[in-house]
């Protein structure tokens, strides 16, 4: 062919920097969920207990809407913000984002399976790897709008209102805080994008995700009624979950005992969910290739 | 007006009569045998067995434990054990999440796999291939389950020896076994119908499971007359064995008045009938859309 | 909707039947009536004809109007389904099947008993070429193959209307010409054979009927003579080859309704473009009469679907 008639040219211009190349996935999951209005109505309400939350510590702070309320306490203040509000209330908003990622979570990699768009979306320039990342971003940013920066806000209005040095003293439960919530953010973003991997249909994915949670602690009844033993609970990923964030706030042994959540020790907790990530992680690594398997 | 009803009544038992049951009858056998195939032998089925057995691998080992004498030899106890593991693992979650599976897959799964339109393009009407269905579902999940609490309940007993097979066949086991069985068909009748009708309704049926899952679960402390709509209200009296509530909602447990037996058996077969009907509504409408889902 | 149609016994009928999904439009006021025979449905991607068939079968429900399937209303499968089969487009087949199994266990749901069930389901594999495939499971079949198990389906109870939604697809020339045979073997024993295809040149040669679609309307209906008669709007292609071709073509100059006349290459002909047929041809029997024309051969040269369609909706959619 003549030089003159080579008319194509190959693309030249700009491309999405390597690095962030995984949040266009994440930017186009986004736009998915959010054009659903009973999803974005699910997402403003998982913010109603942190206005709750928010009035509380602004009450207990202020004497004058007290009285106004009639709010006199004889012994315990049921009011005080400590160790236990802070636990509670991020293992309140924990469920509500359970809720939510258990919506969402299982169509983000199980619509891509489904409709054979792995394989194309995998021969561009992206690894498995940013794949994975970039659709755990949007777990990872959801989880963090509705647990952690509301926590983490609550916790510097509590230092800004109670003043004294209440910051300093209590600086430990910032880290918890971030802690418990990145591990949340782990265990729930890996669960839902491997049940999503593996069973390729969402509300499948989404019961499964349902059944981890709730069949568990059902079976590790089950099997300490039967064995006579505490170590059915690792099997009850939640409990798991429950026993390492009292931990990381410092809640008495006794309390936890009280409450029934000091039947597994710490390391085995950590065990129980590392073993759920790794496990999948382990599926996410078998399900997720460029290429289809057609069965019968 | 009593010769109008008399009029009524015999038109009505015209029709009946002309209807073709027979072929009724042997299309639902096919449509049954069709889907027992697919839920029994698929690999996407495979969890169910897991919840079914899970209990029997269980006592298996509890078994062994009792044979070898490093368990506790107690029939009291282990018959607590049997009731604790059929109402907190099976009634409230395996039944529940396998109904779940199987019954909301009869119909989305056909959508999924693009093969619903064979079943419409069949001389079969709406009405019974919904049957059909359903009864499908209803054989496949009540003979795990069923078979699953069966081994568990041999396991359990198995290892007492001759003070088992007493306590079985001479006791009140037998009857225990029974009411079990029993209570577990009516399970999986209750929460098919339901399940079944939700997939019909919905393209992703599970954020009203987790709505029916939460009612199930916190029915207990809510006003009497309210705990009747739940099933797990009218199975729990028919339980041999009762469980006292356990946690924190043992504090707020509502102790409603029991219902006679026969009210109970019936309550989860009269909603589930009632859902049917209605799904059945749905079903005549259902048109082919094979959109991703 | 359950209301027969009446006068509609041995006929496919359509009553101004729209079809809406949401806002977008399948088909809008379609009014039909098919006789027994083989229909080609024509029309490009997008112009309603699976619509139109899938409103047929039942599986999708009109937003207006009514139709008829000899006589029956699509919300009675029970006897409906007994005298229709369609083979759809949807390449997909319940999990785990055999070829097989899969037209055995539809016959099953006829309520056949199981001797008469495998008589028929190895009768409908033959047609189809596909007994030594038989047992094999279907997720390992070719596309042509796939699309062959979906046609011994739609035809294993014997139906008297038999729906194909672009039965073509995917089958090589040999399968191609072998299933266009059958659908002109069964449209002359007086069944109802409704094709849908974009080939057209082949679906024209077994029609005898055509329906022509654009943008959920129909555009034409009727024998293919017919609609191309019909069209006035679009000048007809007619070559003469006669005595006088010189005579011929400047007697019809004259004439109105003709819009060109061209004497043919070898000058032996003349190829007439006129608006009227009708008329056309009462001049030329004239010319026979009074001026001792000898006529060799009168043939439309553009009387096939492929023309028919070209003129009606071709220039919209040139992609067919």
């Amino acid at each position: 062919m003549a030089v003159y008639k080579r008319s194509y040219r190959a693309y030249e211009g700009s491309t999405t920097p390597e690095r962030r190349r995984f949040l266009v996935l994440s930017r186009y999951a986004f736009f998915g969920l959010f054009d659903s209005r009973p999803f974005t109505a699910f997402f403003v309400l998982c913010f109603v207990p942190f206005l709750l939350a928010f009035a509380t510590i602004y009450i207990s702070h202020s004497p004058s809407v007290k009285l106004l309320l009639g709010m006199q306490f004889q012994g315990p203040n049921p009011l005080a913000i400590n160790n236990y509000f802070f636990a509670f209330f991020l293992g309140a908003q924990s469920w509500l984002g359970f809720l939510l990622i258990t919506w969402c979570g299982p169509q983000l990699i199980a619509a891509d399976l489904a409709n054979s768009a792995l394989p194309l979306i995998l021969s561009r320039p992206i690894s498995r790897t940013e794949y994975v990342i970039g659709k755990l971003t949007v777990v990872a940013t959801l989880l963090t709008a509705i647990m952690l920066l509301p926590t983490l806000i609550l916790f510097f209005l509590q230092a800004g209102l109670e003043g004294h040095g209440w910051l300093w003293s209590n600086l430990w439960m910032a880290g918890s805080i971030i802690v418990a919530s990145i591990m949340w953010i782990a265990v729930v973003g890996l669960i839902a994008l491997a049940s999503s991997a593996w069973l390729k249909w969402r509300v499948a994915a989404s019961a499964l995700m349902l059944a981890i949670f709730f069949v568990g602690p059902g079976l590790a009844t089950a099997v300490n009624l039967t064995l006579d033993t505490n170590w059915g609970h690792i099997f009850d990923l939640g409990y798991a979950v429950k026993v390492i964030w009292m931990g990381m706030f410092r809640v008495p042994f006794e309390t936890m005992h009280r409450l029934r959540i000091a039947e597994l020790s710490l390391p085995a907790a950590w065990m129980v969910v590392i073993g759920f990530c790794a496990a999948s992680l382990l599926l996410l690594n078998r399900r997720l290739k460029a290429r289809e398997v057609v069965r019968g | 007006m009593k010769a109008l009803s008399q009029f009524r009544i015999t038109q009505f038992r015209k029709s009946m009569s002309e209807q073709p049951w027979e072929l009724w009858t042997r299309q639902i056998g096919t449509i049954i045998r069709m889907d027992l195939r697919k839920n029994f032998f698929s690999r996407r089925g495979v969890w169910i067995y897991l919840l079914a057995f899970a209990p029997v691998a269980l006592t298996g080992l509890h078994a062994a434990f009792m044979l070898t004498g490093h368990a506790h030899d107690s029939m009291e106890a282990d018959t607590a054990v049997l009731a604790g593991i059929f109402q907190f693992f099976y009634l409230r979650l395996a039944i529940f999440f396998g109904c779940l599976g199987i019954f909301t897959w009869l119909f989305r799964g056909e959508i999924i796999e693009r093969s619903l339109h064979y079943y419409f393009l069949a001389p079969v009407r709406r009405e019974v291939l919904l049957l059909g269905k359903f009864l499908g579902g209803l054989l496949t999940a009540s003979s795990l389950f069923a078979a699953g609490f069966f081994l568990t309940f041999f396991l359990i007993y198995w290892p007492h020896g001759p003070a088992g097979q007493f306590f079985v066949f001479h006791g009140p086991g037998l009857g225990q076994l029974g009411a079990y069985l029993g209570v577990t068909v009516l399970a999986c009748i209750g929460y098919g119908a339901v399940f079944l009708a939700l997939s019909l309704l919905l393209r992703n049926p599970i954020i009203p499971a987790v709505i029916v899952l939460g009612w199930e679960t916190f029915s207990p402390v809510l006003p009497s007359l309210v705990q009747r709509a739940s099933v797990t209200y009218y199975l729990k009296q028919l339980c041999p064995v009762p469980i006292p509530a356990d946690g924190f909602l043992a504090l707020f447990t509502v102790v409603s008045e029991p219902v006679s037996t026969v009210a109970a058996v019936l309550g989860p077969i009269v909603l589930a009938a009632v859902v049917l009907f209605f799904a059945t509504r749905i079903a005549r409408k259902l048109e082919i859309s094979y959109v991703a889902e | 909707m359950t209301t027969p149609i009446p006068n509609s016994g041995d006929r496919v009928t359509f009553e101004n039947v729209s079809k809406f999904y949401g806002d977008v439009l399948g088909v809008n006021r379609v009014n039909l009536s098919l006789p027994p025979g083989v229909t080609s449905l024509v029309g490009p991607n997008g112009s309603g004809k699976t619509t139109l068939m899938n409103l047929m079968t039942g599986l999708i429900r009109p937003t207006e109007g009514r139709i008829g399937i000899l006589g029956l209303s699509p919300d009675e499968p029970e006897e409906l389904f007994r005298r229709v089969g369609y083979c759809t487009q949807f390449d997909s087949f319940p999990k785990g099947v055999t070829g097989y199994s899969f037209v055995f266990n539809m016959l099953k749901l006829h309520g056949i008993d199981n001797r008469e069930a495998h008589r028929l389901t190895w009768e409908a594999l033959e047609r189809v070429g596909l007994t030594e495939a038989a047992e094999r499971k279907v997720a390992g079949y070719s596309k042509g193959m796939r699309q062959r198990i979906r046609l011994a389906q739609a035809i294993s109870h014997h139906p008297s209307v038999l729906v194909l939604d672009e039965p073509l697809n995917g089958l090589d020339p040999m399968a191609r010409a072998e299933s266009l045979e059958l659908f002109q073997g069964l449209g002359k024993q007086g069944l109802h054979v409704i094709v849908s295809s974009h080939i057209l040149h082949e679906v024209d040669k077994v029609s005898d009927q055509v329906v022509l679609m654009s943008s959920g309307y129909v555009v034409a209906e009727g024998q293919i003579h017919s609609v191309r008669t019909e069209v006035k709007e679009h000048p007809m292609q007619i070559l003469v080859r006669c005595s006088d071709p010189n005579l011929l073509a400047s007697r019809v100059f004259a004439q109105d309704h003709v819009v060109e006349a061209k004497l043919s290459d070898d000058g032996k002909g003349v190829l007439v473009r006129t608006r009227d047929a009708d008329r056309f041809y009462l001049l030329l029997n004239q010319l026979v009469v009074n001026d001792n024309l000898n006529l060799e051969t009168v043939a439309p040269t553009d009387d096939d679907v492929n023309s028919v369609y070209q003129y009606l909706i071709g220039s919209e959619n040139k992609t067919i």
